[in-house]
């Protein structure tokens, strides 16, 4: 039904979707799976003309859909939801549903003005169907509510009604599950599973509850660095040691030996802290400590909350319930710049280096909120040294100390953003993916360098995926799934827990 | 060539005044994404006040531009807070912020009709210098001079600011990413109300060269006219773009003259928004801007 | 002569004006129900104006004939300007439109045939409220009509979010290039009215002011119908009649609408939901002070 040969595109120099060749056969469940930055959102958009393949062609239906535009892709009938939602918000949620019917109905603008019978019964029509959609995915009652106050979960579904609007034969669905909890996503599952065997639809999944895509795919592909590793059922491809390899990272060195937190009262203490966003809470009743001169690592899958934890830690998003502290002070809910004072550095996912600005102003940027940092001239001063201590601890970084960090390379910009942290002088540096889409040789690197800070006496919280790799750096570590803190312990007891592996493949 | 070598100087001290306009209109859209309308209406309200200054208080030059810049300033920060602000807490679209300041921007040429009324108005001819240097045929005022050298002090001035200090620093940071410049301890709303001040500050400073530079030029309604050459300057300059500002404000200053001289004086203006209007359309990015998001 | 003929004879052309008025507010609010701003349909009214002008006065066309041509005029100059600006999102097109109504103001500032500065004067007064308000009524069908259609939902969509409504399978440029054309008729047509009963247009009338004027007037009303340009435009031409002190605060007033209304009533006056913006704001207004994450959050 659906099938692409060497697809292909490239961002800059980043090969985001490299000479991938798949094929959904009529009739099945299809899961794409791959870790963070693997190239399946970006896959989804080449399929669905949202973006323009580089090299490679798509076919659907027998015809070659490559280049194609988003709008003539779905009246082909193909329908997507897309992984950060993307509905009207303004309008009622039936009304998302109608908007779906626009390819099935063909009423102009003269129809509509002159109410002639072909608008009338069109609009009776598509009315009908988008109610009858909203009852099977189950929303029937909320056919009203303006999309934007639905529940997280609810807005998703919606998302499915109104694609299933369009009449498709093929459904894209991205991350559909991302935010249900555990009964709507067996309600999500029942659902997907109906609308293959009721209504003979064909499915090309991307998810992350690996449960979902185990208990629901009938084959899967599995994408890291842009390329397909593996392709089969799902026993077959949870077995397959590139697979294991790609979602908890291989052994690298040995686990260390746990050791115990200095004096003192931790440097970081969460307390059953609950938190999210308008659409709902993603942290439940969460409790994290970081002891003085410790590397604590939080793992876990996709989506788990993890992020939203630092985030919360670092002021961006403010804790509905519980308390944080920061070397006894209390600081939930503090605004960032305080949090900041309070000694903590944040090394967010995907870098964020200020890419317009040189290496020096990056590492400057830095240190704004020290209290020794002078208004005017950078030269002299505890600051410069820092930075050219810093700068000689990255010889790559110091090589390119005027250059534009948005020219540095993956690995390059992660050093900066590390540098850039700890020009802050933090008791607390906290690290969001530092693996993130890097090449195994500079992923060592960067551990190594995350040890080589902690041996200077910076305790550390470290979020990553690749658990495996996280384990053998960290004295202790926690597993959360779903919002909610699983496991704790030594990290060398974790190392090989089968919680561990469940919290990442099912 | 003479005749060309003149209007090169006139085009210059014109230009450099929109450039120093525009460069009000680049750091706000800059740090915030916004176009804010009702930069024009500072710069009139900032060339009315030095009237007062010169003529009611009968302050000497540097005062009264000290006053304009002082009093221009703190009207931006003002306007941030009752027209911005507001629509950034609630998360509302850009587009919104665009006519909030087209209402401002109504409000204070109103209320600057109240207290300066309608007519235009000329600075006292004993506060603007009236020497002319001739070299060969072309003629250069010390106004001209005055204005250049005020225009070139104030940019190199602001460009020290922006790349050798903290505060700088904090303005590009917050411009090119809010959410890392806030985890890097940057106070986002400090920084934004610093930017505004800042941008009024130097469209107060345009408005009382305008004045000085023009009889009678001085008028709640002065701004219209440099509001649009203004954004011309800045699109044609890549919005956002420090020295795309001046350089656009340059090529409109002298595109202008050049236009009036050899072409038909009655289309200059046609001449550059149709300009504008090509760029946009053509390379939205500006003539030297750099990829931005196109969204608003 | 009974009240109601005695009362349009004293008021004949401010009632005409608020018809006119709310045609412009509805050309605007078209392109708006496709989430675009475009600060050019003053000058489209100026085109319409003109070309229905000359041809009454020049050519004795009879009236309706030179409306409509003139109002063609404009939906081809509206699809010649909107093609190229689709490209353009938000606030770039609003300012390339804001270009496009200056071209327009100084064009008829120096084409021989329009008159120049002074523009044109004497024009016949071949319009009444039957014109006006027969053109009105017709369009508040239509709009009516097209916010019930795929058509209106499709627009709507597209203001929503552009990609999912690509994602839905419609064809964007071709439904902004509608939207833009229907534009250019009512404000063509408005144009074309307005000169035969102010029997004079001159290049002003394409001027930014105007152009904000009518913005106003859909902010005020508020544009989640139509109802609300229509309600907008008749009050804030009423109004300052009506309450002589406020003439002179004319710009202010518009000012602190445009201001006020946009901040704290998003949706217009004219909203079902009025009360509860109302107390919205006033919450926010009392929690004084947001935090920094949420500005971080801008759309």
């Amino acid at each position: 039904m659906l099938e692409t040969a060497g697809l292909s595109r490239t961002f800059g120099g980043l090969r985001a979707v490299d000479g991938v060749s798949f094929a959904v056969r009529e009739g099945e469940i299809m899961g794409l799976i791959g870790p963070n930055g693997a190239g399946k959102t970006t896959l989804f958009n080449l399929i669905t003309g949202f973006l323009q393949p580089t090299a490679g062609r798509v076919r659907f239906r027998g015809e070659d859909i490559t280049r194609w535009s988003p709008d003539r892709v779905t009246a082909r009938g193909m329908a997507r939801t897309f992984q950060n939602i993307r509905l009207f918000r303004g309008m009622a949620a039936l009304d998302n549903v109608v908007v779906g019917g626009h390819v099935q109905t063909g009423a102009t603008l003269f129809d509509a003005v002159l109410g002639t019978p072909r608008h009338r019964r069109e609009e009776r029509e598509i009315r009908a169907r988008a109610v009858e959609l909203l009852a099977l995915v189950g929303l029937a009652d909320r056919a009203a509510v303006p999309a934007r106050s639905l529940a997280y979960g609810d807005q998703r579904r919606v998302e499915i009604a109104r694609a299933l609007a369009t009449g498709p034969r093929l459904l894209l669905l991205d991350e559909p599950a991302a935010g249900m909890n555990t009964a709507e996503t067996q309600a999500l599952m029942g659902l997907i599973r109906r609308l293959r065997d009721d209504h003979g639809l064909t499915v090309l999944l991307i998810e992350h509850d690996m449960k979902l895509v185990m208990g629901l795919c009938d084959r899967i592909v599995v994408l890291n660095f842009g390329r397909t590793i593996a392709e089969g059922a799902p026993d077959q491809v949870r077995r397959d040691p590139q697979v294991i390899e790609a979602y908890l990272g291989a052994h690298t060195a040995r686990p260390r030996e746990a050791r115990p937190g200095t004096s003192g009262p931790p440097v970081l203490a969460v307390d059953r802290v609950t938190a999210g966003y308008a659409a709902g809470d993603v942290l439940h009743d969460v409790s994290l400590d970081v002891g003085a001169g410790q590397i604590v690592t939080l793992i876990g899958a996709n989506g788990a909350g993890k992020t939203t934890l630092l985030r919360t830690i670092s002021g961006l998003v403010r804790p509905r319930r519980g308390t944080i502290r920061l070397r006894g002070t209390p600081a939930g809910g503090m605004s960032p710049d305080r949090v900041v004072g309070l000694g903590v550095a944040h090394v967010p996912e995907g870098r964020q280096v200020l890419a317009r600005m040189t290496v020096l102003d990056n590492l400057r940027a830095g240190a704004y909120a020290r209290r020794d940092a002078d208004a005017v001239g950078w030269r002299g001063g505890a600051i410069a040294q820092d930075a050219d201590a810093l700068l000689a601890r990255f010889p790559e970084l110091r090589a390119r100390r005027r250059q534009v960090a948005g020219t540095l390379s993956g690995g390059e910009q992660q050093m900066l953003a590390i540098a850039r942290g700890l020009m802050a002088r933090p008791t607390l540096l906290m690290l969001d993916e530092p693996s993130l889409g890097l090449a195994p040789r500079i992923v060592e690197r960067i551990f190594g360098i995350v040890r080589e800070v902690n041996a200077d006496g910076i305790s550390i919280l470290l979020v990553e995926q690749n658990a495996q790799l996280a384990l053998e750096t960290a004295d202790r570590g926690y597993v959360l799934e779903t919002g909610r803190i699983v496991r704790q312990d030594r990290a060398d007891r974790l190392l090989g827990d089968e919680a561990v592996r469940r919290a990442y493949l099912g | 060539m003479a005749v060309f070598l003149q209007q090169l100087v006139n085009g210059v001290s014109l230009g450099s005044v929109y450039a120093l306009f525009a460069l009000g209109f680049t750091l706000v859209f800059g740090v915030l994404e916004i176009i804010n309308l009702a930069h024009p209406a500072v710069l009139a309200i900032g060339a009315l006040l030095a009237y007062s200054l010169l003529a009611g208080a009968k302050t000497g030059l540097a005062v009264a531009l000290a006053g304009a810049c002082a009093g221009a300033g703190l009207l931006g920060v003002l306007i941030d807070r009752v027209a911005f602000r507001p629509l950034r807490l609630r998360g509302a679209s850009r587009l919104s912020s665009l006519i909030t300041s087209i209402g401002v921007a109504l409000i204070l040429v109103n209320l600057a009709q109240i207290v300066w009324g309608t007519e235009p108005l000329s600075y006292p001819p004993a506060a603007v210098p009236l020497r002319f240097f001739t070299a060969g045929t072309v003629t250069v005022s010390l106004l001209q001079l005055l204005v250049l050298a005020l225009v070139v002090a104030l940019m190199i001035g602001l460009r020290a600011l922006l790349l050798r200090t903290r505060l700088g620093l904090a303005i590009r940071a917050v411009a090119e990413n809010p959410q890392t410049a806030s985890l890097l301890g940057m106070p986002f709303d400090r920084v934004v109300a610093f930017t505004f001040f800042l941008s009024s500050a130097l469209g107060g400073v345009a408005g009382v060269l305008v004045g000085m530079l023009f009889q009678g030029s001085v008028s709640p309604f002065m701004g219209t006219t440099y509001g649009l050459k203004g954004l011309a300057a800045i699109i044609l300059g890549g919005m956002g773009d420090v020295t795309g500002a001046v350089l656009g404000g340059l090529a409109m200053g002298v595109g202008e003259v050049m236009i009036v001289q050899y072409l038909n004086s009655s289309y200059r203006d046609a001449v550059a928004f149709g300009l504008l209007f090509m760029v946009l359309v053509l390379r939205p990015t500006g003539l030297l801007g750099q990829q931005r998001g196109r969204e608003a | 002569m009974t009240a109601v003929t005695g009362f349009y004879a004293a008021y004949s052309t401010l009632i005409l004006f608020s018809g006119v008025a709310a045609l412009l507010a509805l050309s605007i609010y078209v392109t708006l129900m496709a989430g675009q701003l475009s600060l050019g349909n003053a000058a489209l009214a100026a085109i319409g104006g003109y070309t229905a002008a000359i041809l009454t006065k020049t050519y004795h066309t009879a009236l309706w004939p030179a409306l409509f041509a003139g109002a063609a005029l404009a939906t081809a100059v509206a699809v010649l300007i909107g093609i190229p600006c689709l490209r353009l999102r938000g606030i770039y097109l609003a300012i390339a439109t804001l270009a496009f109504g200056e071209v327009v103001r100084v064009a008829a500032l120096n084409l021989p045939i329009t008159g120049g500065a002074l523009g044109l004067v004497g024009i016949a007064p071949l319009v009444s409220f039957r014109h006006v308000y027969g053109t009105l009524a017709v369009a508040a069908v239509f709009f009516y009509r097209l916010e019930r259609s795929r058509t209106g939902r499709a627009l709507a969509a597209i203001r929503e979010d552009e990609a999912a409504a690509q994602a839905m399978g419609i064809r964007i440029t071709a439904y902004k290039v509608l939207a833009f054309a229907i534009a250019g008729w009512l404000a063509g047509l408005a144009g074309g009215l307005a000169v035969h009963f102010t029997y004079l247009i001159n290049p002003a009338q394409a001027s930014f002011g105007e152009a904000v004027t009518i913005l106003t007037y859909a902010v005020f009303g508020g544009t989640g119908t139509f109802a609300g340009p229509i309600f907008g435009a008749v009050t804030l031409t009423v109004l300052p009649e009506a309450l002589r002190f406020l003439k002179e605060y004319r710009l202010l007033l518009d000012g602190a609408i445009l201001v006020l209304v946009t901040t704290y009533l998003p949706n217009g006056v004219l909203h079902p939901v009025l009360g509860g913006r109302v107390a919205a704001a006033a919450r926010r207004l009392a929690r004084g002070r947001g935090s920094p994450q949420r500005e971080m959050r801008r759309a």
